[in-house]
């Protein structure tokens, strides 16, 4: 099978494809970078809260960014990456008509979201709206160490990374390098939904 | 009867013959569980009615918080 080749190739490849992504917290923040840095050139991003100080420790932001919205900051991050990628900030919290009518023009679609049931509403709304749309979706990344436990479930359209076990509470927080694999898990998907598979290695 | 649950081969006892049965068969009460049926997405409101047959392929992802 043929496949791109050559740093250029996949940027000038990348460079026309747009991705959703469902949340700009630990997950969301760290993929659109790893994105743009690849050279993905349209990125939807929503998510309705706001930069604390409490999200330094694991999200792609900056001390003098506290109170200004995630997204709205996130953008102005990946601008100084690289200002010719198109990033739509959208500051809402999505139900499932709003994620069905955000997401309708994306190529792949990233679930970024904190909360368990968020996840399951996105998950379904997808499988029953827009099928046709790949979605990477991330389960269990709290804690720190065992990155052996960190993997990729791929069923069909709907990609899941994680643990499927560790759940963020009191006692177990997310950490920055564990919370980064998983983001880093999702954006590695994403190249390959679009950019189908490399050659060679154990498929 | 036999299905692949999580791609493992899973030999069910009589009776679980829908998704709800082969859940509560594993003990899977995990408040939010995403269920696929060959490939299909089966919405938490159809677990008592989809059935699940010989040879069927299952997979049961738990989701937990945090992202």
């Amino acid at each position: 099978m043929d496949y791109p080749s050559g740093r250029a190739a996949l940027r000038r490849i990348l460079a026309s494809r747009r991705v959703g992504i469902a949340g700009a917290g630990g997950l969301g923040s760290n993929c659109a970078a790893a994105l743009v840095r690849s050279g993905v050139g349209f990125l939807v991003i929503a998510d309705f809260d706001v930069v604390s100080e409490g999200n330094l420790d694991r999200q792609f932001y900056f001390r003098d960014q506290i109170g200004r919205p995630k997204v709205l900051a996130l953008a102005e991050n990946l601008a100084r990456i690289d200002p010719s990628a198109t990033v739509r900030p959208v500051v809402s919290r999505l139900d499932a008509d709003g994620a069905a009518d955000l997401f309708a023009g994306c190529e792949v679609v990233v679930e970024a979201f904190d909360d368990a049931a968020a996840k399951a509403m996105l998950i379904e709304t997808m499988a029953s709206r827009l099928p046709g749309i790949p979605l990477v979706a991330a389960s269990g990344l709290a804690g720190w160490g065992a990155s052996g436990d960190m993997r990729v479930r791929r069923l069909g359209n709907l990609v899941l990374v994680g643990d499927e076990s560790r759940e963020v509470s009191d006692g177990l927080p997310p950490m920055a390098p564990r919370v980064g694999i998983a983001a880093a898990m999702q954006a590695n998907e994403v190249l390959e939904l679009l950019l189908g598979p490399m050659e060679g290695g154990a498929r | 009867m036999r299905i692949t649950l999580n791609g493992e081969s899973a030999e069910l006892p009589d009776g679980a013959a829908s998704v709800r049965s082969v859940l509560a068969w594993k003990g899977w009460t995990f408040p939010l569980i995403i269920v696929k049926v060959n490939g299909t997405l089966v919405p938490r409101a159809d677990w008592d009615s989809a059935p699940v047959r010989d040879g069927d392929i299952m997979d049961a992802i738990h989701l937990v918080s945090g992202g």
